[in-house]
């Protein structure tokens, strides 16, 4: 009879116990992404999430992306002036906005906003009976909770990155010009040169994708609840960790894939 | 109506339904009693389709309802009303709204739906609440809401998951009279799963005591005392 350390063991069933999660997960994006192709789309729940999820997001993006528009201007400015390449200020913040921290800022925030929100939203109806009764009405609850979510907050999400983008970029200019003293044509003109449409494009559909996942992750893990407040206050946190983790991952495989 | 073989339900390796048989015919009222978590709510839910067995079969008027195809089982639940414990109202949606839910996969008229909501919350007599919340009526409210939504699409047949539970006697007593008028009214079969004795004397023909999995063969509400098992449960021995 073979011998296996206890240690071993107990590798063994987290290792088997996270492949079944994956695989669970899997099962559903799968069944989210045929609803959302082969079933009705409300447009009226669209909207309304779209309203909810979306919209109400606005002001945090923007305060969050001129904050750290600023704070990454900030040391541009400070380094690239030591080197005498204060031209270039513009073009360098524009790609990071762009490319990267806009994206990401935007990702991190409807993880924390939305993904609670959803991922709370869910698991309180799944503890209250409510997923139950909307399935022994007739109605599938993914079709009914999730789809018209994933569809609101990706038609969203390319425009929060949008004005996330533009308000880095403003931060970054006003930084720029205001405490380097660099000639506003000099940063527009690096910008402008630097910067190419895929830049901006590319920046809008990391966004969109980043928007999928968080609500995949957190409208699984609504619904997977098991237990009452205790349970809902767990997954909405799990949620929130897990799409935050995933979004940093999907973010590098994605900018080494597309720029 | 309702006919169940060899049904087995296991959580956790804790068994709690084992080898269960019941045969529920047309217009029949039963009452299954038991003590808290000995899996008369989770039979409840393997009647309704909303849990998979392990092994058994479940057929509802003549259907398994365990192996149809979507289209099919949403058809079949459109003849099943459900009252759950908590009434299960949706805390985003207005009393009209909920009462109204059923409809939304049904292509009824406008009209239709806005005059049947009306005599559903006439019958549970909550007409002046069709614009509250959820959150702002009592559990007995939520409780007739839950039943005017339940019956919306006139079922055959209802299942009651502790209709009383948790409220007050008084309260416990308009809900039990309004499965009684319904009963009474619509001849639906119904099956109400609770631990209150109270309640199964009035609501039930016949009474069946769930005990480790499976249910003890059934006695009529005023026998309950006359047999042992029964006698220790209402005494509170189980």
């Amino acid at each position: 009879m073979i011998r296996v350390a206890p240690r071993a063991v107990l590798m063994g069933r987290w290792v088997m116990k996270g492949f079944r999660s994956l695989g669970y997960f899997m099962l559903f994006t799968v069944q989210v992404f045929r609803l959302t192709v082969t079933a009705p789309i409300r447009i009226k729940h669209v909207v309304e999430h779209a309203y909810l999820l979306g919209s109400k997001s606005v002001g945090i993006t923007l305060i969050t992306a001129g904050f750290v528009g600023m704070a990454f201007a900030l040391q541009v400015v400070r380094e690239f002036l030591k080197f005498g390449a204060g031209k270039m200020i513009g073009g360098v913040v524009g790609i990071a906005i762009w490319r990267e921290l806009g994206p990401l800022m935007t990702g991190v925030v409807v993880a924390g906003r939305v993904g609670a929100a959803i991922a709370a939203e869910l698991a309180t109806m799944k503890v209250t009976e409510q997923i139950e009764a909307l399935e022994a009405l007739g109605q599938d609850p993914v079709r009914y909770l999730v789809v018209p979510r994933l569809v609101a907050v990706a038609l969203m999400m390319p425009l929060l990155v949008g004005l996330a983008d533009c308000m880095g970029f403003l931060s970054g200019y006003v930084m720029a010009v205001g405490m380097g003293r660099i000639n506003p044509y000099w940063v527009i003109e690096s910008a402008n040169s630097m910067l190419s449409v895929w830049d901006i494009v590319g920046g809008l559909i990391k966004g969109s994708v980043f928007g999928v996942l968080i609500v995949l992750v957190s409208s699984h893990l609504g619904l997977l609840t098991q237990s009452g407040a205790k349970g809902v206050g767990d997954m909405t946190t799990r949620s929130v960790v897990v799409s935050l983790i995933l979004v940093f991952i999907l973010n590098y495989v994605l900018s080494s894939v597309m720029f | 109506m309702i006919r169940i073989s060899n049904l087995v339900k296991t959580y956790r390796a804790r068994r709690v339904v084992d080898h269960l048989d019941l045969e529920v015919k047309a217009g029949e009222k039963i009452a299954i009693i038991g003590p808290s978590g000995c899996g008369k709510s989770t039979l409840l839910r393997l009647i309704a389709g909303l849990h998979q067995p392990d092994s058994g079969h479940v057929h509802v008027l003549g259907q398994p309802i365990h192996h149809l195809s979507m289209p099919e089982l949403t058809s079949l639940r459109s003849q099943i009303g459900i009252l759950f414990q908590s009434a299960a109202l949706f805390d985003s949606l207005t009393v009209y709204e909920n009462i109204a839910f059923p409809f939304d996969a049904m292509s009824a008229m406008p009209h239709v739906i806005k005059k049947r909501v009306k005599e559903l919350l006439a019958l549970v007599g909550m007409s002046e609440f069709d614009g509250s919340y959820p959150h702002e009526l009592s559990g007995g409210q939520k409780k007739r809401i839950g039943l005017a939504r339940a019956l919306a699409l006139q079922p055959k047949i209802m299942l009651y998951d502790e209709p009383t539970t948790g409220l007050d006697p008084i309260l416990s007593t308009s809900i039990e009279d309004l499965i009684v008028h319904l009963n009474q009214q619509f001849s639906v079969t119904s099956v109400v799963v609770t631990h209150q004795v109270s309640t199964v004397f009035r609501t039930a023909d016949r009474v069946f005591l769930m005990h480790e999995g499976r249910l003890l063969p059934p006695v009529q509400p005023h026998q309950i005392d006359d047999h042992p098992d029964y006698r220790v449960f209402v005494r509170g021995g189980l």
